[in-house]
């Protein structure tokens, strides 16, 4: 049977301190203001009975995914293993995916990213720090504009303008039998990823054993991100 | 803060879309009822349709990140984006009324085939309601069902008072032949039902629609009861109607009557787009 890839995020174990979220920066060098892996936070009830909730987002990999449903070029597009995913080769940047997607998890690449290190010769400290500039030119890449662990697999390494990106559940590091770069980084093991449709994955035998929930069921998308339990 | 995804040129590119497939419909009933008599009015009807709907694609064109890729859209074909299929739509339309445009100029309106204005008449229906799909596709709050019918009356209202606007010199004519501001009433009244329907719908059916209507009803207001609806739909269909009963002289108030017409429908189909965006 083709693997069906999912998430599930045990929010009992998650503690809430960010690791999937520059874990994720990191991994796929997004720029100031795109966030592939985010998170919400609410307090709610009055005091002294105030809860607090915290939940972290990424693109939830629907079935039935309105990005891809509308996407004028097939650029956002789902694989057979479930992923969606984007093809920035094809994008118009019509921005339709985003207007579309009900979880906000889409960004647009309005500016080429890290353009900075390209350009600014200003140091905090003159001759005592480097410039962005002189860090870039010394290190003889398109550096932070370039992902050397996406970009060494066929995958587009540089993020040019005009595109729009979202999280990939890190495909070309699950091609090579890796986990999501979150999955990883968590050190609460709050995040299982797996194949949903093997009954014996740890993700499968999670979901069965809990009642999973996911954001806006109402909108009829099926996601592939499971949450379970509460932080409280 | 509303994130704002796609700005006025998008707008615009609805705006003069509808004016180019209006004005190219009202030539086409001209076309057809009497090609001889109205030669001067189908042919400015028929030069002006592929310059307005080329004027709006060149501003979305602008719009896009990618403008370039726009060439990749004709291989990578995607059945379930109305954006998709719009873009084979347009360029259908704009070459075919191109073509009759061209051969209007050069030959005139009597060597033009029935067969090509027939194909033309039918793109430029497709056009008009794929204006409206492209929202709904999208199927936001604000963007329901009743935006196709919607945007598709809009342009037709607009696009006609447009090119009256353009032969007042046939005014007297259209008006014994036609009852002209009885015809205009009736459009309007059909809008005015569409926007009604849209609105209800907005107003009493989920939460989040209900959500919608209170953004428009807030944010909106001046944009939706003063320019829209107030001086786009009722102030003409206030004005033709005296001008029905005898208490107007059309030629005295057609100017501005048909020009808050063309407003009113920018207005609304601006107000639509942002509205989206904005829940």
């Amino acid at each position: 049977m083709t693997k069906k890839y999912g998430m599930v995020i045990d929010l009992h174990r998650c503690v809430g301190c960010g690791a999937c979220d520059l874990a994720c920066k990191s991994e796929n060098n997004t720029p100031v203001g795109i966030n592939w892996a985010s998170h919400t936070t609410e307090t709610y009830g009055v005091f002294p009975k105030v809860s607090y909730k915290h939940t972290p987002t990424l693109c939830n990999h629907c079935e039935d995914a309105p990005c891809v449903r509308v996407c004028p070029t097939h650029a956002m597009h789902k694989t057979d293993e479930g992923f969606v995913v984007h093809d920035p080769s094809i994008c118009i940047g019509c921005k339709s995916c985003m207007l579309a997607d009900p979880y906000g998890v889409i960004f647009f690449n309005k500016e080429h990213a890290f353009l900075d290190f390209a350009t600014d010769t200003s140091s905090a400290v003159k001759d005592g720090t480097f410039s962005k500039k002189e860090l870039s030119d010394k290190a003889k890449a398109p550096f932070p504009n370039f992902n050397a662990a996406r970009g060494a697999d066929g995958y587009e390494a540089v993020r040019r303008k005009g595109a729009v990106e979202k999280c990939s559940f890190c495909n070309h590091r699950v091609a090579k039998g890796l986990s999501p770069a979150c999955v990883v980084a968590c050190p609460a093991d709050a995040r299982i990823f797996g194949d949903l449709n093997d009954e014996k994955s740890k993700i499968a035998t999670t979901l069965r054993a809990h009642k999973p929930t996911v954001l806006l069921p109402e909108k009829g998308t099926n996601p592939k991100v499971f949450y379970i339990r509460e932080y409280n | 803060m509303m994130q704002l995804l796609w700005d006025i040129r998008v707008s615009l590119d609805l705006f003069l879309g509808g004016l180019g497939v209006g004005a190219f419909l009202v030539g086409v009933i001209l076309y057809y009822v009497d090609a001889k008599v109205y030669d001067g009015f189908v042919k400015k009807s028929f030069v002006i349709a592929p310059l307005l709907v080329i004027a709006g694609l060149l501003l979305l064109l602008t719009e896009l990140g990618r403008p370039l890729n726009v060439i990749k859209t004709i291989y990578a074909i995607n059945p379930t984006s109305f954006m998709s299929i719009g873009i084979f739509l347009q360029s259908a339309f704009v070459a075919v009324a191109l073509l009759i445009a061209f051969k209007v100029l050069t030959s005139g309106v009597e060597s033009l085939s029935s067969k090509i204005v027939y194909a033309g008449a039918i793109l430029a229906g497709l056009v008009g309601l794929y204006h409206g799909f492209l929202l709904s596709g999208i199927a936001k709050e604000p963007w329901n069902n009743a935006i196709p019918v919607i945007f598709f009356v809009s342009s037709i209202l607009s696009g006609a008072s447009l090119m009256v606007l353009l032969n007042l010199g046939s005014l007297e004519s259209l008006v014994t032949r036609f009852k002209l501001p009885l015809i205009i009433n009736m459009v309007l009244t059909i809008e005015l039902a569409a926007v009604f329907a849209w609105v209800y719908n907005l107003a009493l059916t989920t939460a989040s629609s209900k959500h919608a209507y209170d953004v428009l009803i807030s944010n909106f207001s001046m944009e939706f009861w003063v320019l829209s609806i107030l001086m786009g739909l009722i102030a003409p269909l206030a004005i033709f109607t005296l001008v029905i009963l005898n208490k107007l002289s059309l030629k005295a108030v057609a100017i501005p009557t048909f020009a808050i017409i063309v407003l009113g429908s920018f207005f609304l189909k601006n107000l639509v787009v942002y509205l989206g965006q904005a829940v």
